[in-house]
């Protein structure tokens, strides 16, 4: 039942933190060439929101997805107010701002843009992203039980004009229906801002 | 007593004018009892009494309440006064720390400009020298140049008129070579005549002593000797053609030897021809260098825009201080910049202050002033409290002395004489008011006449005009300050509905995006084509498409044999053979499609299994590391290596055996229960070592793990005792090589 089987993984320390790493390699090579990607597309500014979407093998229904909300700070800084126009245009349209999920995230991410930027050392970031790995990791309990076989894939929502490679095509949203939703903690690199989400299916019995 | 009781009834401001104007009116005391107030009047002006009693007291408190607020203010104030007082003091120390920073900055801005300036004349002192100098090394230059020049326009005419000397000598070498070589063939010549001659003359002189010896004729011997003088003298002539040629021919050689020293010379000249080339070359580049230098010369002149005195021994140094000087001059400029911005910022906080202050003053002194006002609003109002309670008390002592008049004087009709008599009382009071008002009309005309009076009446309406007028404005402050409240909360009620409306939206916005949604517009969602749940998408598709191919064969097999099943059942009824069974055709009846599914049915059942056995090797391969892991866990921590043998047995071998076969073998016990047994050792000696041991501990006490460490603690000592007989020093750090996490609690034991 889940994804894969707890021999499949290894103990590992990484940001500080003792976490399972697969040993799989195809999982791996897998996995190297879609970060290849992301890295590429991170380079261009061009991603928006990088998705893990966990599925039932047997009814394809999404059961968790997790969102991770990319914010290039550094262009959001250097254009403020470019970003705000672009903001402004994204609530007309009712959506959410790239800022942040929010208007009060908005709010404050452009009122701190008027302050003279800090910039974070190496440690700041690994231990904030030491703390969204142990509320991810944490998070095993407050989700449902995947009780069947499913699987996973990553979706990366870019910019419309963003480059496409012949490996990589336009894919379903996979949204995930009667769903709770939980916002994990933030982090931030000199460059970038993530937010973390977890959406998750409720089960129909409850 | 009817006049007192009229000047007691009349109120006690006025009413003693009044009092005063009946006693000039001369009103007998039945008109006053004719006007006797009428209760409800009494009553009236009792309650107007009390109104303006309550409002008094009213206006007093608020009075008060707005004196305490104003004295509080004041307080306040006067504590913000202070500290704004203490702030302008500390600001006044700051600007007095900062001007002071910037006088000793300003100072020591003066004194590194004199020393720039010092600096920058010693510069031109030096760059004038270094002119000098330079104007110096320009005519040695030349000097130099010229000498070289002469130098190597006479070293040209020697080495032309050597090449020509040379050219000369070669050829009058090679002349004397050739007349030499003639000679030398001519003298060969000579030689050859003379060596024939002499064989001639040893011929001839052998003929003549033959002719001696033969004795023949004089003759001959005269021709011979005539020939023989002659021969002599050729000899002669020979000999001395042969000096002469010796003597040309050692000149000829000292000619040569000259001719080698002329190349000697002439290759001494070409090297210092060559040398001048490199001197010329380098007057070249003396030249570029001095061109350049002159160039840089310049520049610095420009730039320090005045001539040139410096005392620095190379301009890289003078480079160096210049640059050092300016950057320090940068730095006092900008930490001099800095300063000011911060006295500018300080100067303007303080113009700030001192404005703020002076409002703050300004708005003490209005207060202040208000307080003072208000104040003397409130001792008025104190003292026209004092009046109104006087006159209370008057009526009220009317009022009593009225009621023992009256219950005196009238015996029955107590209450309506009593009413009556109010009635009568609040006419006269409103008599009098009404007289009042007409006197005070007359008295604004009539001011040099009752001058008192209307003062008096003029206090009393202007109290009476402040008071009214402070309460209308209070009252319209009030209402201001309501209908701006009541504006202020219908505000913030549809500013709570909009916030509510938002936050609703934020929401929902939240949400969606949290459940995925996004801007088609502007965005796109994208997927590695090859991912494990597209991978399994293409499975289940593949299988449903080769199910939708198979149920379309099958039902297509089946269309076909519900035909042949008609058309056998037509055939039977046109035949009508009742017994024969029908018989369907085995081929076709599987399709191609449900084979093609199966196959591939089979393929992923292939893969499932590779899976599985690749999960079951991860499975080992993580129990093997496990139990890796729990075997050294035991040999450091028991001191065992376990080795579970093939026939379901286990040796153990103690990691302080000297050799691997010290070993001891257990067996499990009856139907593998987990008790272990010792069935036998590795080594027949090593058991013999430990019989002793094992009789006591096992076959005594029947514990094996007892044993066990018994033997390792044996061991243990044995090890130590040898270790301690070879290399007493390093004993303890041999022990700890071999294992150091396994036997700290041993070592102490040893």
């Amino acid at each position: 039942m889940g994804l894969y089987a707890p021999e499949c993984f290894k103990m590992t320390k990484k940001y500080g933190l003792n976490m399972l790493v697969t040993t799989d390699p195809e999982i791996k090579n897998h996995m190297r060439e879609i970060l290849k990607q992301v890295e590429a597309w991170l380079m261009a500014c061009k991603v928006e929101k990088l998705i893990l979407a966990i599925k039932s093998k047997e009814t394809m229904t999404v059961l968790e997805r997790w969102q991770f909300d990319i914010q290039n700070t550094k262009d959001h800084h250097s254009t403020s107010g470019a970003s705000l126009n672009n903001h402004s245009n994204k609530e007309n349209m009712g959506l959410p701002s790239r800022d942040g999920n929010n208007l009060s995230t908005a709010g404050s991410s452009t009122g701190s843009g008027q302050q003279p930027k800090q910039e974070k050392t190496e440690k700041e970031i690994q231990s904030e992203i030491q703390a969204i790995l142990r509320q991810i990791t944490a998070s095993v309990t407050f989700l449902p039980m995947l009780d069947e076989k499913c699987t996973w894939t990553i979706l990366c929502q870019t910019e419309k004009d963003a480059e496409v490679p012949a490996t990589w095509s336009d894919a379903d949203p996979h949204l995930v229906h009667n769903a709770e939703q939980v916002k994990l903690r933030s982090f931030s690199t000199n460059l970038h801002k993530i937010d973390a989400l977890v959406a998750y299916r409720l089960n129909d019995d409850l | 007593m009817q006049p007192s009781l009229f000047a007691r009834l009349s109120p006690p401001t006025h009413r003693s004018s009044v009092a005063a104007l009946d006693q000039e009116n001369d009103i007998p005391y039945s008109r006053v009892r004719s006007r006797i107030i009428e209760p409800e009047e009494y009553e009236q002006t009792r309650k107007k009494l009390k109104d303006a009693q309550y409002e008094l007291s009213s206006t007093k408190n608020e009075l008060e309440h707005k004196i305490i607020i104003m004295e509080q203010a004041a307080r306040e104030a006067e504590m913000l006064k202070k500290k704004l007082m203490s702030r302008v003091d500390s600001l006044e120390s700051d600007r007095r720390f900062l001007y002071t920073q910037e006088k000793t900055l300003n100072t020591k801005y003066q004194a590194l400009e004199d020393s720039s300036r010092d600096s920058k004349a010693e510069l031109n002192e030096i760059i004038r020298t270094l002119r000098e100098e330079n104007m110096d090394v320009k005519e040695r230059f030349t000097k130099l140049r010229e000498e070289s020049r002469a130098t190597e326009s006479e070293l040209s005419l020697k080495v032309r008129t050597l090449s020509a000397s040379l050219t000369h000598q070669q050829q009058a070498l090679a002349e004397t070579k050739d007349t030499s070589q003639s000679q030398s063939s001519l003298a060969a010549e000579k030689h050859r005549q003379l060596a024939e001659a002499l064989d001639r003359i040893i011929e001839l002189e052998d003929q003549n002593r033959q002719l001696r010896i033969h004795e023949q004729g004089l003759e001959d011997v005269a021709r011979v000797e005539k020939e023989l003088k002659n021969q002599v003298a050729y000899i002669k002539q020979l000999e001395g053609t042969n000096r002469q040629l010796t003597a040309d021919c050692k000149h000829y050689k000292e000619m040569y030897r000259n001719v080698e020293v002329l190349k000697e010379e002439k290759t001494a000249l070409e090297q210092k021809l060559k040398m001048l080339d490199d001197l010329r070359v380098k007057c070249g580049m003396l030249e570029v260098q001095k061109d350049i230098l002159a160039q840089e010369k310049k520049q610095w002149t420009a730039f320090l825009e005045r001539s040139d005195t410096t005392d620095f021994n190379s301009p890289y140094d003078l480079a160096k201080a210049v640059a050092s000087l300016r950057s320090e001059k940068v730095a006092l400029l900008e930490a001099r910049g800095e300063f000011e911005a911060t006295l500018k910022y300080r100067d303007r906080q303080i113009e700030e202050l001192e404005q703020q202050v002076d409002t703050l003053q300004k708005a003490v002194l209005d207060q202040e002033e208000f307080c003072k006002k208000q104040a003397s609003i409130a001792r008025q109002h104190a003292k026209t409290k004092e009046l109104a309670l006087r006159q209370v008390e008057s009526l009220k002592q009317q009022l009593k002395s009225y009621d023992t008049e009256e219950t005196q004087l009238m015996g029955g009709s107590y209450d309506n004489q009593k009413n009556f008599r109010i009635e009568q009382l609040e006419n006269l009071v409103q008599e009098y008011h009404e007289k009042l008002e007409g006197v005070l009309n007359s008295t604004t005309h009539q001011f040099d006449d009752s001058l008192a009076s209307s003062g008096s009446l003029q206090l009393l309406q202007s109290m009476q005009n402040d008071t009214s007028a402070s309460i209308s404005e209070l009252n319209r402050g009030r209402q201001a300050l309501f209908e701006a409240k009541q504006r202020l909360e219908q505000e913030i009620e549809i500013l709570r509905r909009e916030n509510t409306s938002l936050d609703a939206k934020v929401l929902e916005l939240e949400l969606a995006t949290g459940t995925g949604a996004f801007n088609p517009v502007t965005s796109r969602i994208l997927e590695i084509k090859d991912s494990p749940a597209s991978r399994h998408q293409a499975v289940r598709q593949h299988m449903l498409d080769s199910l939708k191919e198979e149920n379309t064969a099958l039902l297509k097999a089946v269309a076909d044999l519900q035909q042949q099943q008609q058309q056998y059942g037509a055939f039977l009824q046109t035949h009508d053979s009742g017994d024969r069974e029908v018989a369907i055709r085995d081929e076709g009846l599987i399709p191609a499609a449900s084979y093609n599914r199966l196959k591939g049915e089979h393929r992923q059942l292939l893969e499932d299994m590779a899976e599985n056995t690749k999960r079951s090797k991860r499975l080992k391969e993580s129990w093997t590391l496990k139990a890796d892991e729990f075997l050294d866990a035991v040999r450091s921590l028991l001191g065992y290596k376990v080795n579970f043998l093939d026939n379901g047995r286990v040796e153990l071998i103690s990691v302080y055996s000297a050799e691997e076969d010290q070993s001891f073998v257990f067996t499990s016990g009856l139907h593998d229960e987990g008790t272990m047994q010792l069935v036998g050792t590795g080594s027949q000696k090593f058991m013999e070592d430990h019989k002793e041991t094992f009789d006591h501990w096992v076959n005594q006490l029947g514990s094996i793990p007892a044993f066990l460490s018994r033997v390792t603690l044996n061991l243990v000592e044995k090890e130590a005792r040898q270790d301690t007989e070879q290399q007493p020093v390093f004993h303890r750090r041999h022990i700890q090589d071999e294992d150091y996490t396994q036997n700290s609690d041993m070592m102490m034991d040893v």
